[in-house]
């Protein structure tokens, strides 16, 4: 008879671990499927990234707010024109609405400057949209994980001698034609 | 006694594999059940996000014609839609696109999109035309289906109808002389009549026969006026054609300087006059930041004017950006300014006096052209 409960015992025995051993693998693959989808997410997420710097650059370089336009012909492609840029900036200062209300619904957090390489060096901010988070005591700190930036070479047109520029190398100088880059940096 | 206990232990053993079992049972059904939700989360945000690459592409390559492969999403109804609030103006507007019956779905607070409230198919097309009013404001994008047919009668010989020809290659699209032309629906998802001489398409008059009793929203037709500038939205109710624009026609605010009116051709895959509206109506919005711009430009180019020195002080130049009593840009743009914050407050119906502006505007820039004065735009 003690011998008949000592087979059960074991009976049940292989069968606790048989199943501990099941749960076992079971947790094991739930692990390493998580940790795989976790990697696959942030690849994802880096694609989505890279994916809208390409979309916001090339949102930005058809702009018609700065786009070297020529009468009824088409626009200059690749070309800004600095005329528009001062102007964008001066009109999104005194709205700052336009930015919240209408921009960002187009590029979303992203920065967006356009820097001379030649004749001056110069840099004009067109969009400033950062992910922050705001601290209890009420100060900003950046909010975003990721960064994608984006360079693209253009070229930039000047018609008006610099006016509306608070850089004295621009005074009085007719800068047609210069050539520099616009930087879409944006965010996630 | 030992045959109790056994039996103890066989009742025990079953009792404990039905209770391992279920656990088992159900531990997978639940990861079935999350891996079924988070696949569907999954495709529809895959979905708007290839569709959002895909319009965002489309809209900025300009007159550019796309066919877009969408057989991927077979069997899934894509949906467009742009509300207007009461009023008719600006800033209640809701505009969405999405897949039908999901959550998969992404709102167009600005982007102008003419297409059919659903469409179906495994091509997609996105045609992009930029809106000038007389400086471009923005691409405006058409957006159908080769499941979706357009059949144009009337306007033989006219350079609308010569021009849509020319352009719509590869649409499903036939140019008719006579509506017995017409053949039923079939497996078209969508059937528009675009008629150009108001032959076919008046209220109350017969659907032809082919296509009558094609199901709710299946057949509409979009009526030209002569004269180009305007239009009327047609559905086709059993066997009768049924006007929708019930308040009058819906004037097409264009210069009429350009070949291809962006507004003119939106019209003809807007769904209809709401959707049409809604849509100008954000077009209008960006159009008055725009002019706030060159608000701006202006006075720089009136201080480059003003400066001494060869071709910078010109009279005729400063005549025409600002001395010129009535007619001259920095009154032009002002009141252009006004007018469309009316619009953009009051509604499509108030945007009207925009178009005299903008020609106003071109002939101006026009004259510091032929001037050699520094251009606006």
């Amino acid at each position: 008879m003690k011998k008949m409960n000592k087979k059960a015992q074991m009976q049940m025995l292989e069968t606790i671990g048989v199943i501990f051993i099941f749960f076992v693998l079971i947790l094991f693959g739930s692990i390493f499927y998580f940790k795989f989808q976790e990697i696959s997410f942030q690849n994802k997420q880096e694609e989505l990234l890279a994916q809208s710097a390409m979309d916001t650059t090339l949102v930005t370089l058809f702009l018609p707010e700065i786009q070297c336009s020529r009468g009824d012909s088409e626009a200059e492609d690749n070309c800004i024109d600095l005329g528009k840029v001062r102007a964008l900036q001066q009109v999104l200062k005194e709205n700052p609405k336009y930015l919240t209300d209408y921009y960002f619904n187009l590029f979303s957090y992203a920065n967006i400057s356009v820097t001379m390489v030649h004749p001056v060096e110069h840099s004009w901010t067109i969009y400033e949209f950062e992910k922050v988070g705001v601290y209890d005591n009420g100060s900003e700190y950046s909010a975003w994980d990721r960064k994608e930036a984006t360079y693209f070479v253009v070229t930039l047109r000047d018609e008006l001698k610099g006016i509306g520029e608070n850089n004295e190398e621009f005074y009085n100088k007719e800068i047609v034609y210069g050539f520099g880059y616009l930087t879409v940096e944006v965010f996630s | 006694m030992a045959n109790k206990r056994g039996q103890l232990t066989l009742s025990f053993n079953w009792i404990f594999v039905l209770i391992a079992g279920t656990m088992i049972l159900l531990f997978f059904v639940g990861i079935i059940m999350k891996q079924k939700t988070v696949s569907e989360q999954k495709l529809n945000f895959d979905v708007v996000t290839v569709m959002d690459s895909i319009l965002t592409g489309s809209t900025v390559s300009e007159q550019t014609i796309n066919f877009v492969d969408i057989s991927g999403l077979s069997g899934f109804e894509l949906f467009f839609d742009c509300e207007l609030d009461d009023g008719g103006g600006y800033e209640d507007i809701f505009a969405q696109y999405g897949i039908t019956g999901t959550t998969a779905s992404s709102e167009l607070p600005m982007q102008v999109l003419f297409a059919p409230k659903t469409m179906e198919g495994n091509e997609m097309i996105t045609w992009s035309l930029p809106y000038k009013m007389p400086f471009k404001v923005m691409d405006l994008l058409m957006v159908t289906s080769t499941s979706i047919k357009y059949y144009v009668i009337g306007g033989k010989g006219s350079d609308f109808r010569h021009d849509l020809e020319n352009a719509t290659s590869g649409f499903t699209i036939e140019f008719i002389s006579d509506i017995s032309e017409i053949s039923a629906v079939g497996n078209l998802f969508h059937v528009r009549v675009i008629d150009l001489d108001g032959s076919t398409l008046v209220d109350g008059a017969g659907v032809p026969e082919e296509l009558a009793n094609a199901g709710v929203g299946v057949v509409t037709g979009v009526l030209v006026g002569s004269t180009l500038g305007q239009v009327d939205y047609f559905t086709a109710s059993g066997d009768k054609w049924n006007r929708l624009t019930g308040a009058g026609s819906v004037p097409i605010i264009a210069t009429g300087l350009f070949e291809k009116e962006a507004s003119l051709y939106g019209a003809l895959f807007a769904a209809d006059d709401e959707v049409y509206k809604c849509n100008m109506m954000k077009a209008f919005k960006r159009y008055s930041i725009l002019v706030e711009i060159y608000q701006n430009k202006l006075d720089s180019l009136s201080a480059y004017h003003a400066l001494d020195g060869p071709g910078a002080s010109k009279t005729s130049c400063k005549g025409f950006l600002s001395d010129t009593t009535g007619n001259n840009m920095e009154d032009t743009l002002s009141s252009l300014s006004g007018e469309l914050s009316t619009c953009i407050e009051h509604g499509y119906d108030d945007c009207l006096q925009v178009e005299p502006l903008a020609n106003q505007l071109h002939e101006l820039n026009a004259n510091l052209r032929a001037d050699t004065c520094e251009r606006l735009y």
